[in-house]
C-alpha cells in the first residue's frame, strides 16, 4: 500500500512509457517490416493506403501498453484514495515531493507532486473513465486504421492530465496545462483528411493558447509582486516548491498586501483567463462544440470528463487567490452565469447529438464556474466529480448511436433506437435523468449543492438573487434539452436510412458500468449515510473551508423545488418532442423566432471571432508585410538602387582625357584661391 | 586541457577547407560523389567529437592562448573559451554535422567548392566564437562573409544572386559600426597604460572599460555601434529584410546553417560585447532594446502568418523569436540572461530543423507555395510527424526544447526592474515598464502558436489534392537527421537544467556586472543624460584618469 504511495509519480510516467513504447514500436514496425509476421499480424486491408499500413502496430499491443498503464495508475489512485480515507477528516497530512526542474541563481522551478483529497479525488476520476473509454476504445475505433496511433495520443493525454492533477505548483502546472491542449488538439485533428477536423483542431489549439497568455501573465504577475515573499517562505519551507499550491493561501495573502485589491483582482482575472479557455467558458468557448470533429471517445474523455474539467480544478487549486479579491469572484460568477445560460441555450436548437451534448457541457461548466463564484467550492468539485460520469456515458452513448448508425450525427436521421439498442437507450437515459438532476440520481445532489450555495449567496449582494433564480432557470433548460435528445434519438419512429448494427459487449459494458456511478455516486457522498463521508466534508481539509453543515434529506425545500422545475423540463421535451407529437415544435419556433435565431446562431460568436481574426488581423497582417516587402526593404533597394544610379552618373566624369581632369583640377585651385583670399579679408 | 586545444576548433575545418580545395579532382561522376560526402562526413564528425570531447573535458579554456601577430599595432592571434562560448562551438559542430549529411539529398553538383566552402564558413564561425582580440574577431567576423557569399550564389534558388549580395553588402554596412566601435574602444585603452602591444585583447579593452576610462558618452555611442552591427546580424526589425532572402534562396544545408548559427553570432556579439563590455550603456539602454525585441517578436509574427511561401514563414519566425533573446538580455538579471542562452541554443536546433522540414517537403514537391500544398500527413507520414514534432518544439510546447527558453525570458523580463519608463529625450516619456513590454511581446506566443498551426493545416492537414499521389517519405539521410533533432529537442526539453546548468557561471559573470553598478544609479536619470550631454567634448578619455604613455 505504502510503495504505491511512494512511487505515485509514476502515475503520469506509466502512460508516458505506453506513449513513447507505441511511437517508437510503430517506427521500427515500419522501418524493419520483416518484424512484423513475427508479431502475427494481420494486416487490415481497409487501411487508408500503402502508407498507413507502413506505420503497422499490432493492436494488442499499443491496447495492453495502454490499458495497463491506465489500470496502474488507477490502483495507485485507489491506494491514496483509501490512504486519504484512513486518516481523521480533521487533521490530514498531505503529501508534497519535488525536484529542481529548472535552476538560475535564486529562483528553481520544480516538477512535483501533491497529494491531497482534491488531487486524489481527480486522479481517481481520470483513472477510471479512463480506463472504460479506453476499453470502448477498442469497440469504436477497431476498423480505424490509426487504431494504434489513436491509443498512443490516449496515453500522451493521460500523461498530460494526470500530470496536471497530480502537479504540486503552478508552473508545472502550466507545463502540463500546455500539453494536455496538444493532446487535444492531437486528437481533435485524428481525422485531419477532414478540413472540418483540421480547422476545429487548429481553433481548439489556439483558442486555449490565448487563454495560456493569459495565464501566463497571470503567473508572472502574481510571481511579481510576491516573489520576495516566496524567497523568504521557501527558506522554511525546503520541502515546497516556487508557486506551490500549499502555500497559495498564504502567498495571496502577500500578493493583496503588496498590489493591492485593484491589481490582485488583476492578476487572478488573468489566471482565469487560462480555466475560461480550457472550461470552454464564455467568451472562449467556441472551440468546444467544433472539438466534437474529434472521434467520440475523445468527446467523452477529454471534452466532457476530464480536459475541460481542468479549468474548474485548476480555480479550485488557487481558490484562495480569487477569494482575496471579490471582484475577482463576481467576475468567475458572472462568466459562469453566462456561460450555463448560452450553453443551454444554444443546446435547445442543436440537431447533431454530439453538439448538443457538446453545448450541454458547456452550460455544466457555467454551473461549477458559478459555484466556484459564489463560494460553494466543495459543490463546484462535487459536481465535476458526478459530471464526469454521467457525461462521459452519455457521449459513450451517442458513440455507440453514431458507430450503429453508420455514423450518422444527426438526430433527425435517428429515433426509436431504444429497442433496437436497449443498453445504450438505457444508460443514456440514466444519464439523461442524472443531468437533469432528477429522482435523487447521483447529479440531483450534485446539483443541488450548488442551487443551495446559490442560495446562501443570494443575501450577499442585490444582484445575487437574480444569479439564483437564472441558474435554477438553467436547470429546468437542461432537462428540457436533454430529455429533447433523448426522444429525438430514442423514441418514435426510425427515420434514418442507415442500418442499424446492433451493440457490442466491448462498447455497452463500459456504458453500464458507468450506470453505476451516475446513479449512486450522489446519494452516496451526499452525507445521507453514516459510513461514507460526505463530499463537502471529504474536501474541506483543502482550504480549511467553513462549510456551512445543513441537514441532507431526500425531501429538502431546494431538492423539490428544484426536481419540479426539471421534471417540468422534462413534460415540454415529452410533449414537443416525445412519440405523441402533442405539441408541435414548429409552433414554437414560430412564437420564439428571434430567440431561435439567436440560438442557431449561437449567439453569433462565430461570426464575430472569424471577423476579428480572418479579417481585422489578417488585414492588419497582411499590410504590416506589404510595409516591410515594400516600406523597409523597400527603403534598403531604393539605398542600394542610389547608389548604383549616383555610380552610373559619376562615371561619365572619369573620362580618362588628362586635359579634362587639369582643367577641373586648375578650376578647383582658382575657386579655393578665392574664397581664402575672400576669407583673409 | 589548456586553452591551445582550441586552435583545433578553428585549424581543423580549415584543413578540411584546404583538403577538399586542392586535393581532389573536379569529376563529377556519381560513385565519386558519395565519396566525397562520405568523406565530408567523417570530417565534420571528427569537428564534432573533437568538440564533444572540449565539451566534457574540464579544462582551463578561459586563459587565453595568445600569440603576437602584430605587435606593433597590439595586435594577437587569441583565442579563449568560455562555457558560452565552447556551447555556441558545439552547437555549431553539431549544425555542421547535420547540414553536411542533410548534403547527401540537397547537394548534387560542384561538391568539392562546396565543401571547401562549408568548412571555411564553420572555421570562420568558429573563430568568431572564440577570439579574444578584436581585430581578430573582426577577421573572421568578414571572413565568413566569403564562403556564405558562394554558398548561396552558387548552389541557392533562382534569385541567389540577388540574395547573396544583399547578404553581403548589409552585413559589410554593419561592419562599418563594429570597426568604428572596435577603433574607438582601442583608442581608449591607448591611454590606459597598458603595455601598447595588446591593445587589441578583449581583456585590455575590458580593463579600459572597468577602469573608468571611457566616458559614459562614448560608451553609449560604442553600445549603439556595436548594437547595429549585431543587430544586423541577428537579424533586428528593421534590419532584418536580408533574410528571409537569403534563407528562402540558399540550398537546405545552408539555409539550416544560415539560421542556426550566423543569426546566433549576432546574438554572441551582443552578449559579449554590448553586455557584458558594456554594462554602464546597456543599463541605461535596455529601455530601447526591450521595445527592439517586442517589436521584432510581434512585427514580424504578424508578417510570418501571411506568408504564402513556406520558407519565408520560416525565416520570419527565426526573426520573430531572435526576439526573445533581445527580450531576455533586456531583462538584465540572471533569469533574463540564461534565457536569452538558452533560446540561442534552442532556436539554434530548432530553426535548423524546421529549414530541413521544409527542404524535405520542397525537394519532393518542388515548390514552396503553402497554397499548393495539402493533405500531406497520408503521403509523408514521417515527414509529418518529424515536422510536427519541430513546429511543436517552435511554438513553444512545454517538455520540449524552446519552452524553458521562453519561460526563462518571460519570467527574467517580467520580474525584471530595469525600467519604469521610457524616455524620448525632447518627445517625452512613454509610461511601459518592463512588465509592459513583456506582457505585449507575450502575444507573439499567440501569434506564433497561429502561424505554426495554420502552415500545419495547409501542408499537412486536409484533402490531398490530385497532384501529388505519389510523394516518397523520409529517406535514409534525412532520417539520420531528423532523428538527431528530434533527440535534442526532447532531451533539452526534459532536461533543461543539463543545458542550463552548464552555461550559469557565465551568466553570472554577467549579472555581477550589473549588480556592481549602484542601485542609486537611477536608470531614467542615465537615460536623461544621455540626451543632455550629446556633446563631443564628453568623449574624450575621463581626465581624472592616469593617462599612461599617451
Amino acid at each position: 500500500m505504502n510503495w504505491l504511495l511512494s512511487f505515485i509519480w509514476l502515475v503520469p510516467i506509466y502512460p508516458l512509457i505506453s506513449f513513447l513504447g507505441i511511437v517508437l514500436g510503430r517506427a521500427v514496425f515500419s522501418y524493419f517490416p520483416s518484424l512484423r509476421s513475427s508479431a502475427s499480424v494481420t494486416t487490415e486491408m481497409n487501411e487508408v493506403s500503402e502508407k498507413a499500413v507502413s506505420c503497422y502496430f499490432p493492436k494488442s499491443w499499443s491496447l495492453f501498453f495502454t490499458l495497463s498503464a491506465t489500470l496502474l495508475g488507477l490502483f495507485h489512485a485507489l491506494a491514496s484514495l483509501f490512504w486519504l480515507l484512513a486518516q481523521s477528516p480533521t487533521e490530514i497530512t498531505v503529501i508534497e515531493k519535488n525536484i529542481p526542474w529548472l535552476q538560475v541563481a535564486d529562483i528553481t522551478f520544480s516538477f512535483g507532486y501533491l497529494l491531497d483529497p482534491m488531487s486524489v479525488m481527480m486522479l481517481f476520476v481520470v483513472t477510471f473513465v479512463s480506463l472504460l473509454i479506453q476499453i470502448y476504445t477498442h469497440g469504436y475505433m477497431h476498423d480505424d486504421a490509426g487504431y494504434a496511433k489513436f491509443y498512443s495520443f490516449l496515453s500522451l493525454f493521460n500523461f498530460s492530465m494526470l500530470g496536471l492533477v497530480l502537479s504540486s505548483n503552478l508552473f508545472q502546472t502550466y507545463i502540463f496545462w500546455e500539453l494536455v491542449g496538444v493532446s487535444s488538439y492531437l486528437l481533435i485533428g485524428f481525422w485531419f483528411f477532414k478540413p472540418s477536423a483540421a480547422a476545429a483542431a487548429l481553433k481548439a489549439f489556439l483558442m486555449n493558447r490565448i487563454g495560456d497568455f493569459g495565464l501566463l501573465l497571470g503567473l508572472l504577475s502574481f510571481l511579481f509582486f510576491t516573489l520576495s515573499w516566496w524567497q523568504s517562505y521557501l527558506l522554511d519551507h525546503s520541502n515546497q516548491a516556487l508557486l506551490s499550491f500549499q502555500a497559495i493561501s498564504q502567498s495571496s495573502v502577500a500578493l493583496l498586501e503588496s498590489a493591492g485589491p485593484e491589481l490582485t483582482a488583476l492578476v487572478a482575472i488573468l489566471v482565469l483567463m487560462g480555466p475560461v479557455a480550457k472550461s470552454a467558458q464564455v467568451p472562449l468557448h467556441t472551440w468546444l462544440p467544433d472539438a466534437m470533429e474529434g472521434p467520440t471517445p475523445i468527446s467523452a474523455l477529454i471534452h466532457a470528463a476530464t480536459m475541460v474539467a481542468a479549468g474548474i480544478y485548476l480555480v479550485g487549486r488557487v481558490y484562495p487567490l480569487f477569494q482575496a479579491s471579490e471582484v475577482a469572484l463576481i467576475v468567475v460568477t458572472c462568466i459562469g452565469v453566462l456561460t450555463a445560460l448560452i450553453g443551454a441555450f444554444i443546446a435547445i436548437t442543436q440537431t447533431d447529438i454530439k453538439k448538443a451534448l457538446a453545448y450541454s457541457t458547456m452550460s455544466q461548466l457555467g454551473f461549477m464556474m458559478t459555484a466556484m463564484g459564489v463560494g460553494a467550492f466543495s459543490a463546484a468539485l462535487f459536481h465535476l466529480f458526478t459530471h464526469a460520469f454521467f457525461k462521459a456515458m452519455l457521449f459513450l452513448c451517442s458513440g455507440s448511436v453514431i458507430h450503429a448508425c453508420d455514423g450518422e450525427q444527426d438526430m433527425r436521421k435517428m429515433g426509436g433506437l431504444f429497442t433496437k439498442l436497449p443498453v445504450t437507450a438505457w444508460t443514456y437515459l440514466i444519464g439523461t435523468v442524472a443531468i437533469s438532476g432528477l429522482f435523487w440520481t447521483s447529479g440531483f445532489w450534485s446539483k443541488d449543492e450548488i442551487l443551495l450555495g446559490l442560495e446562501t449567496y443570494a443575501s450577499r449582494y442585490d444582484f445575487a438573487p437574480v444569479v439564483f433564480y437564472l441558474m435554477t432557470f438553467a436547470a429546468g433548460l437542461t432537462a428540457f434539452y436533454m430529455f429533447r435528445t433523448f426522444f429525438m434519438t430514442f423514441m418514435g419512429q426510425y427515420r434514418g436510412d442507415a442500418h442499424v448494427h446492433s451493440e457490442t459487449p466491448v462498447m455497452s459494458w463500459p456504458l453500464a458500468i458507468l450506470a453505476v456511478p451516475s446513479l449512486f455516486v450522489g446519494v452516496a457522498l451526499s452525507g445521507l449515510s453514516e459510513e461514507l463521508p460526505s463530499f463537502a466534508s471529504y474536501l474541506t481539509p483543502v482550504w480549511m473551508e467553513q462549510h456551512h453543515q445543513h441537514t441532507v434529506s431526500l425531501f429538502s425545500d431546494i431538492g423539490n423545488r428544484s426536481q419540479i422545475i426539471g421534471l417540468t423540463g422534462l413534460l415540454l421535451a415529452a410533449l414537443i418532442y416525445g412519440p405523441w407529437n402533442l405539441l408541435s415544435a414548429e409552433l414554437f419556433r414560430k412564437l420564439l423566432a428571434p430567440f431561435h435565431k439567436l440560438s442557431l446562431k449561437k449567439f453569433y460568436f462565430d461570426e464575430l471571432y472569424s471577423f476579428i481574426a480572418a479579417k481585422v488581423y489578417w488585414s492588419v497582417a497582411t499590410a504590416t508585410a506589404l510595409f516591410d516587402r515594400k516600406g523597409i526593404d523597400g527603403l534598403v533597394s531604393f539605398t542600394g538602387q542610389s547608389v548604383m544610379f549616383t555610380g552610373s552618373v559619376a562615371r561619365y566624369l572619369q573620362t580618362g582625357q588628362i586635359q579634362l581632369y587639369i582643367a577641373v583640377l586648375f578650376f578647383a585651385l582658382f575657386v579655393s584661391t578665392l574664397f581664402f583670399l575672400y576669407k583673409l579679408q | 586541457m589548456s586553452s591551445s586545444a582550441l586552435n583545433f576548433l578553428i585549424l581543423l575545418p580549415l584543413i578540411f577547407s584546404g583538403a577538399f580545395a586542392f586535393l581532389f579532382n573536379a569529376e563529377e561522376d556519381p560513385a565519386r560523389l558519395r565519396q566525397v560526402h562520405a568523406l565530408a562526413t567523417v570530417f565534420a564528425a571528427i569537428l564534432f567529437l573533437f568538440n564533444l570531447f572540449l565539451l566534457f573535458i574540464p579544462g582551463s579554456y578561459d586563459t587565453v592562448f595568445q600569440l603576437p601577430w602584430f605587435p606593433s599595432l597590439g595586435i594577437h592571434y587569441a583565442v579563449g573559451a568560455d562555457n558560452l562560448s565552447l556551447l555556441l562551438c558545439s552547437l555549431t559542430s553539431f549544425l555542421l554535422l547535420m547540414a553536411v549529411i542533410s548534403s547527401y539529398s540537397n547537394i548534387k553538383h560542384r561538391l568539392k567548392l562546396y565543401y571547401s566552402m562549408l568548412f571555411l564558413l564553420i572555421s570562420a564561425v568558429m573563430g568568431v566564437f572564440l577570439a579574444r582580440d578584436m581585430f581578430l574577431f573582426l577577421l573572421f567576423w568578414e571572413l565568413e562573409l566569403i564562403p556564405m557569399y558562394f554558398l548561396i550564389a552558387i548552389w541557392g534558388g533562382p534569385r541567389r544572386s540577388y540574395a547573396a549580395i544583399k547578404f553581403v553588402l548589409y552585413t559589410l554596412f554593419g561592419s562599418i559600426f563594429l570597426i568604428a566601435a572596435i577603433l574607438a574602444l582601442v583608442w581608449y585603452s591607448s591611454f590606459s597604460g597598458l603595455s601598447p602591444d595588446s591593445l587589441f585583447l578583449f581583456d585590455s579593452v575590458a580593463h579600459t572599460i572597468n577602469t573608468g576610462l571611457v566616458p559614459f558618452g562614448a560608451q553609449v555611442l560604442i553600445f549603439i555601434a556595436f548594437f547595429l552591427a549585431f543587430g544586423i546580424k541577428l537579424p533586428m526589425v528593421p534590419f532584418h529584410t536580408w533574410l528571409p532572402d537569403a534563407n528562402v534562396e540558399a540550398p537546405t544545408p545552408i539555409s539550416m546553417l544560415l539560421a542556426g548559427i550566423l543569426l546566433k553570432m549576432g546574438a554572441y556579439g551582443l552578449i559579449r560585447f554590448c553586455f557584458e563590455f558594456l554594462p554602464q550603456p546597456a543599463h541605461a539602454l535596455v529601455p530601447y532594446v526591450a521595445i527592439a525585441a517586442f517589436v521584432n517578436i510581434v512585427y514580424t509574427a504578424g508578417i510570418a502568418l501571411v506568408q504564402e511561401d513556406l520558407k519565408k514563414l520560416i525565416a520570419y519566425s527565426s526573426v520573430s523569436h531572435m526576439g526573445f533573446v533581445l527580450l531576455g538580455l533586456a531583462a538584465l538579471n540572471a533569469l533574463g540572461f540564461s534565457g536569452a542562452i538558452f533560446v540561442i541554443v534552442s532556436h539554434g536546433i530548432v530553426s535548423a530543423a524546421l529549414f530541413m522540414c521544409v527542404g524535405m517537403v520542397y525537394r519532393r514537391t518542388h515548390t514552396r507555395l503553402l497554397s499548393e500544398y495539402g493533405g500531406f500527413a497520408t503521403q509523408m507520414p514521417t515527414i509529418f510527424y518529424f515536422t510536427l514534432l519541430m513546429s511543436m518544439a517552435s511554438l513553444g510546447l512545454p517538455l520540449l526544447i524552446s519552452f524553458a527558453g521562453e519561460s526563462l525570458v518571460f519570467y527574467g523580463a517580467y520580474i525584471s526592474e530595469a525600467f519604469d519608463s521610457i524616455s524620448f529625450g525632447v518627445i517625452g516619456q512613454l509610461p511601459w515598464s518592463m512588465q509592459t513590454i513583456t506582457a505585449l511581446s507575450a502575444l507573439g506566443i499567440i501569434i506564433g502558436a497561429a502561424y505554426i498551426l495554420l502552415m500545419l493545416k495547409r501542408a499537412f492537414f486536409g484533402p490531398l489534392p490530385q497532384h501529388w499521389q505519389a510523394l516518397p517519405d523520409i529517406e535514409k539521410s534525412e532520417l539520420v537527421v531528423m532523428t538527431s533533432f528530434a533527440a535534442l529537442v526532447l532531451l533539452f526539453g526534459f532536461c533543461p537544467q543539463i543545458l542550463n546548468g552548464y552555461y550559469q557561471p557565465d551568466v553570472k559573470r554577467l549579472v555581477d556586472a550589473y549588480s556592481k553598478m549602484s542601485v542609486s544609479d537611477d536608470v531614467s536619470q542615465n537615460t536623461q543624460m544621455l540626451f543632455k550631454n550629446a556633446r563631443l567634448v564628453y568623449l574624450l578619455p575621463n581626465a581624472n584618469q592616469p593617462l599612461g604613455n599617451r
